[in-house]
């Protein structure tokens, strides 16, 4: 598989189709994102291809600025939706990103629970198999049970910020857990469950799942849980899908048009 | 090395790690392991502070010594036999981690301090996620108690280094330890907020801070920004440095070094970037002027830069509204203007303002635009209100007008007179090394001021002088050394000539003479002269107390004589120091930006220096009359002489004296043109307003007190549509028919260089290679010269010149019966062009204040916080009061940042007849009470004796 990242990156450079290329590298066993210009740069020759993986998504928003032309990203089918989501939010240029997608292996498939390992054009011809669905107790739960079952979760946050700062697509300028009137701003332990339902209902249509802010919780709160809960309810509204189309908006970004509520088949 | 040859050399050698090494005696463990590129980890070091020993994380084995030793606190000795990393050390250093740890929240990826974390750094580097140690952790709510500093205690891990370098290095100590055991924590005095305690948020304790648990407010607070939080979040994740995660992402220009917009110390900044604005403010630690430390307006005042108010689009007075109009307009219709003005009434009906602001490069081409392209000397910028008895009364004692010393060997003086520098107000970094002086071997501080500024808690004597009595009180003190023959015989003999004449002129000026008129004390006179004459190395570290006087020349000169007297110049410690304001205004006086020279001080009266810049610039002759300064050229304006002006980053309608008759001045121009990036007082009088570049968004050059050329980079694209000033002062040149090809601030410099000997051998690439150039610098190979006259002075022998004490031209009467003198605070600079569009520092210091004495006040019937009138025979003005002890009965101090309530309108507008300064530091004035506060605390200030921020 290695080699096959490498090759693709080294074709996307050399045919002129990038101008940069944005990988996870393996420098003798330490991880690190590394962005080259050159095809023959020695650094593709350590392109990792493991199952650890962090949002390619912000590499690529924070290194575009600095490179002239198109910036291919090496990424995950998440890395493909936090992509198209961040360019409908206008923080990515769409033209100027192209994406060498790479299937994720059985075992994180598996563990992630995820029904979309493998990205359309991957690159990496692969065998992995949509797993099952985690969906998690809640979702058997009835309302008083869930509440229970959540706020004794929230106890244990501390306010870090690792959620919303690991999240790839938490992107705003202001942001509404910083806002007194809100989460109250200066209290720790945060208000609960008032923190945890901002941030699970602006995921509602901008997760994709990714996981790194369950992978962050030093509480070891099962966030994914919540917002995959809170997606369902969405999706099952909506019909809406984040990350899938690179054109279709969420129906919450439409201001001042009429958006249909009501159930899709 | 031979044992004799390494004792002479104070070298010794010792073994670590298997390897012998040589290192400077005197050293500890610690400080031979990292000359040597040893890696000790440590927790509680900073360079800049004395070793603490306290977090046990440098323990090293040291053979033959009982138990493992810290590194830092031991001191390294001849033939030691050391190993960094041994099974016993490691384990050690573990333990001690997981220790810090486990009362730690673990929580890098939320955390604004991951990716800079030494803790972090560690913890990673010893695999260590969680602390195998278990029990209770801290719950200390964040302290967010003013608008600059976030302690967050949970992430402390106590190695005291706030609380050292607010005591060491600040000299001031808001912090100390607060209870004992784990209930220890560092905290303020009875747990006030920081704005009650005497802190100036110049952010050290941040800068020192290794963790998470002191850091900056204001760049996230007001717009989050998540690529930086997310990139921190990976930092945590792959357990690399910030830097090191922007370096391999292919970050362009994420840390751009650059100096200080501000005053004239020069510190140098590194400036973090992303998506075009300014997200941090750091200084390299032991790096230039400032070594790593800052102030409240270099660490926290560059919100400016991104300021909604920047002038973004050139703007042209239509009707009576200034609107926007596209570059080439603007351009146009400034070139025909200025053309039509010089046509119908010659080249000296026009006059241009440089910018103290601007950078060198900037300045060169101001001049030779002034000169070549308008044909008139009429250039001039507000050195003339600061500095130019200075370069006036250095010019005739030594040959040179800069100061002649640099900041670095200041900590080197045995004793310093300060006069008429309030120091730690206005150039804090200077005051730094002054206070280290007096820590760290006892220099022995003179404070010659009537206020009890915050230098006095460091001084040894304290003068209080009337102001404007100066010459009075040196020559007293010149009086007294030469009395008890504590003169510098053999300096005087071959270095000095005039020495008889002054002898004669201070004879009958005795300590007696010179208490009636100073109010100082004769006694304490006497033993201020001997601390003086009496210290190995003595330096005279001066400002607008001594310069803002129509005797400011004379004063000057006095400064002078004392020094010679003494012997104190041309070595370490010594000197006499006039502390420049601004951050380019020693350059844009090097650059020519001056009515009587061309750069480096070259006279435009001299022929054949007018005729080598003719050259030079490939024009057949250029005006050799000198021109108008600032001051006279406002009266030309009001005669009808000066029918038009082209100033640039200044403002005058708020930095000159009696700024009624300044509007009077401007409004009677025909044309007036204003280059600045703030639509300022000034510019809301022009007829064309032209939007320039800040310093963090051009190339260039700034010099600073000490003559040091340092280079100012690109970190941010402008606003809009400014335009660097390079640019926009050779676009009218060419509107004008003069060609000015030269765009880049390289190429400028160099052809400045090539005209300007004391400039000749700077250049960009030894500047970019990190050197440190003091001018004169005539040529390539030559390293600067940190210290002037150190053989011989400027002129050749030093000229003592005897001064008469002359009173100032107006004092209090019965009508005016207080005496009012004008200054700054270290908060605010000038202006507050830029200061007063910084949210934090408006929280902290949101008006004017006038200080009053407790006696005045209760003459008055007027508290602190009581709105009161100050009012003088030019104007008036209505601002707060602010009654203080530190202040003598008499006399009242009005800073001059206001626009609301500015100064200015008050002072007089005599000048020095030699230097033309204004006399901003006298004036008789009357304070009358116009509205009692309503005994809350509207203000904001603490209540008693504590103040806030703003002015000490």
């Amino acid at each position: 598989m290695k080699e096959e990242i490498a090759g693709a990156v080294r074709q996307a450079l050399q045919s002129g189709r990038a101008q940069a290329a944005l990988f996870l590298a393996d420098e003798d066993g330490k991880l690190v994102p590394r962005l080259v210009r050159d095809a023959d740069d020695p650094a593709i020759d350590r392109v990792y291809a493991g199952d650890q993986r962090f949002p390619a998504s912000a590499f690529a928003a924070i290194s575009l600025p600095s490179v002239e032309g198109v910036l291919a990203v090496v990424g995950r089918e998440c890395d493909r939706r936090m992509i198209n989501e961040l360019a409908k939010l206008n923080h990515l240029d769409l033209e100027r990103v192209l994406l060498l997608g790479i299937p994720c292996s059985q075992e994180l498939a598996d563990s992630c629970g995820c029904d979309h390992p493998v990205p359309p054009d991957a690159v990496v011809r692969s065998e992995t198999k949509p797993a099952e669905e985690k969906a998690g107790p809640s979702r058997e739960m009835g309302v008083p049970e869930r509440l229970a079952y959540w706020m004794e979760h929230f106890s244990r946050c501390i306010r870090c910020y690792g959620c919303r700062n690991s999240c790839p697509l938490c992107v705003c300028k202001e942001c509404a857990l910083e806002r007194e009137e809100l989460a109250g701003s200066d209290c720790f332990p945060p208000d609960i469950p008032i923190f945890h339902i901002i941030r699970a209902l602006d995921m509602a249509d901008r997760c994709i799942d990714c996981g790194m802010c369950e992978l962050s919780c030093p509480a070891d709160i099962p966030l994914r849980e919540l917002y995959r809960e809170v997606r369902r309810v969405f999706s099952e509204h909506f019909g809406y899908q984040p990350g899938v189309s690179a054109e279709e908006r969420s129906p919450l970004s439409f201001l001042g048009e009429e958006a249909e509520l009501g159930v899709h088949e | 090395m031979s044992k004799e040859a390494k004792e002479v050399a104070n070298i010794i050698s010792l073994t670590i790690d298997g390897d012998e090494y040589q290192v400077p005696q005197g050293s500890t463990i610690l400080e031979a392991c990292r000359a040597v590129g040893i890696d000790v980890p440590t927790l509680c070091y900073d360079e800049r502070l004395a070793p603490y020993g306290g977090c046990r994380l440098c323990l090293v084995e040291v053979e033959g010594a009982r138990g493992l030793l810290p590194a830092c606190t031991t001191a390294a000795e001849e033939g030691m036999v050391v190993r960094t990393s041994t099974e016993q050390v490691e384990s050690a250093r573990r333990t001690s981690l997981e220790l810090l740890i486990s009362d730690h929240p673990m929580a890098c990826t939320g955390c604004s301090k991951s990716g800079n974390c030494e803790l972090q750094r560690l913890a990673k580097r010893y695999g260590i996620e969680e602390s195998q140690y278990q029990g209770e952790k801290h719950e200390y709510p964040v302290l967010r108690d003013n608008p600059f500093i976030v302690r967050d205690y949970n992430k402390c891990i106590l190695c005291a280094r706030c609380i050292r370098i607010c005591r060491e290095v600040q000299g001031v100590g808001v912090y100390d330890f607060v209870n004992r055991g784990f209930a220890a924590v560092p905290g303020t005095p009875y747990d006030r907020p920081m704005t009650e305690t005497p802190c100036e948020f110049c952010g050290q304790c941040i800068s020192t801070c290794p963790t998470g648990a002191l850091t900056a407010r204001p760049f996230e607070e007001r717009e989050r920004v998540w690529k930086r939080e997310m990139a921190r979040s990976a930092c945590a994740h792959f357990g690399v440095s910030l830097d090191e995660m922007m370096e391999a992402l292919g970050v362009k220009g994420w840390k751009v070094r650059t100096t200080c917009p501000y005053c004239g110390c020069g510190c140098q900044l590194d400036l973090q970037v992303l998506d075009n604005r300014v997200v941090e403010v750091t200084s390299p630690i032991m790096v230039g002027p400032g070594q790593g430390n800052l102030c409240v307006k270099g660490r926290f005042g560059q919100d400016f830069i991104s300021s909604p108010d920047r002038l973004t689009a050139p703007l042209i007075r239509k009707d009576g509204e200034l609107v926007e109009v596209s570059w080439e307009e603007a351009i146009r219709f400034t070139a025909e203007r200025l053309s039509k003005i010089r046509e119908s009434n010659g080249p000296d009906s026009l006059a241009v303002l440089a910018s103290a602001r601007i950078t060198n490069e900037e300045n060169y081409l101001l001049q030779k635009f002034a000169r070549a392209v308008l044909g008139t000397n009429n250039i001039d910028h507000c050195a003339r209100l600061c500095h130019a008895p200075s370069v006036a009364g250095l010019a005739q004692t030594f040959g040179s007008g800069a100061m002649t010393n640099s900041i670095d060997d200041l900590e080197k003086a045995d004793a310093v007179l300060i006069i008429g520098s309030n120091t730690t107000e206005t150039h804090p970094i200077i005051a730094l090394r002054l206070k280290k002086a007096v820590m760290e071997h006892d220099c022995k501080i003179i404070v010659a001021d009537a206020r009890r500024i915050r230098m006095c808690y460091f001084a040894d004597k304290w003068l209080r002088q009337r102001p404007g009595t100066d010459v009075a009180l040196i020559n007293g003190m010149i009086n007294v050394i030469i009395e008890e023959g504590l003169y510098d015989r053999d300096f005087i003999e071959s270095r000095t000539e005039g020495f008889e004449e002054l002898k004669k002129a201070v004879a009958d000026f005795t300590p007696e003479r010179a208490a009636e008129i100073t109010g100082v004390d004769a006694d304490l006179i006497r033993e201020a002269a001997r601390v003086f004459a009496r210290a190995e190395r003595a330096a005279i570290v001066y400002a607008m107390g001594i310069t803002q006087h129509t005797t400011g020349t004379d004063n000057v000169i006095s400064l002078a004589n004392l020094a010679m007297l003494t012997g104190n110049i041309g070595k370490e410690g010594t000197g006499v120091n006039p502390l420049r304001g601004q951050n380019n205004v020693q350059g844009a006086c090097d650059m020519g930006a001056l009515p009587n020279v061309f750069s480096g001080y070259q006279s435009v009266a001299d022929a054949e220096i007018s005729r080598k810049f003719a050259g030079g610039w490939g024009v057949k002759e250029l005006p050799q009359k000198p021109g108008l300064t600032v001051t006279e050229m406002m009266e030309a304006a009001l005669r009808g002489e000066v029918k038009g002006m082209y100033i640039v980053g200044e403002n005058p309608m708020m930095s000159d004296p009696n700024i009624r008759h300044v509007e009077e001045a401007l409004r009677s121009l025909d044309f007036l043109v204003v280059q600045d990036i703030f639509l300022t007082e000034t510019a809301r009088l022009a007829d064309v307003v032209l939007p320039a570049a800040a310093y963090a968004e051009k190339e260039g050059t700034f010099t600073n007190t000490d003559r040091r050329v340092q280079r100012v980079r690109k970190a941010v694209e402008p606003p809009g549509q400014a335009c660097s000033d390079l640019s926009i002062i050779a676009d009218i040149a060419e509107a004008m028919g003069f060609s000015m090809p030269a765009r880049e601030a390289d190429e400028v410099f160099r052809e400045m260089a090539s005209l300007t000997p004391s400039y000749a051998g700077i250049t960009y690439e030894r500047l970019d290679s990190g050197e440190t150039i003091h001018w004169p610098c005539p040529e390539e190979g030559h390293p600067g010269t940190p210290i002037l006259h150190v053989e011989k002075f400027t002129r050749g022998k030093g000229a003592f010149i005897p001064v008469e004490y002359r009173p100032p031209v107006e004092e209090p009467d019965e009508q005016y019966p207080l005496l009012l003198t004008t200054g700054r605070i270290l908060p605010q600079y000038h202006t507050g062009t830029m200061t007063r569009r910084v949210p934090g520092i408006n929280e902290i210091d949101p008006a004017n204040r006038v200080w009053i004495s407790p006696e005045d006040a209760e003459g008055l019937g007027i508290a602190s916080g009581d709105l009161v009138r100050v009012s003088t025979r030019r104007g008036q003005i209505e601002a707060e009061a602010k009654v203080t002890s530190k202040m003598p009965g008499g006399l009242i101090f009005v800073p001059f940042h206001y626009s609301e309530s500015p100064a200015n309108l008050l002072t007089v507008d005599q000048v020095d007849p030699v230097a033309k300064i204004p006399e901003f530091k006298v004036a008789a004035a009357a304070v009358t009470l116009m509205r009692k506060n309503g005994g809350g605390d509207g203000s904001g200030n603490g209540q008693g004796t504590a103040s806030p921020g703003g002015g000490e």
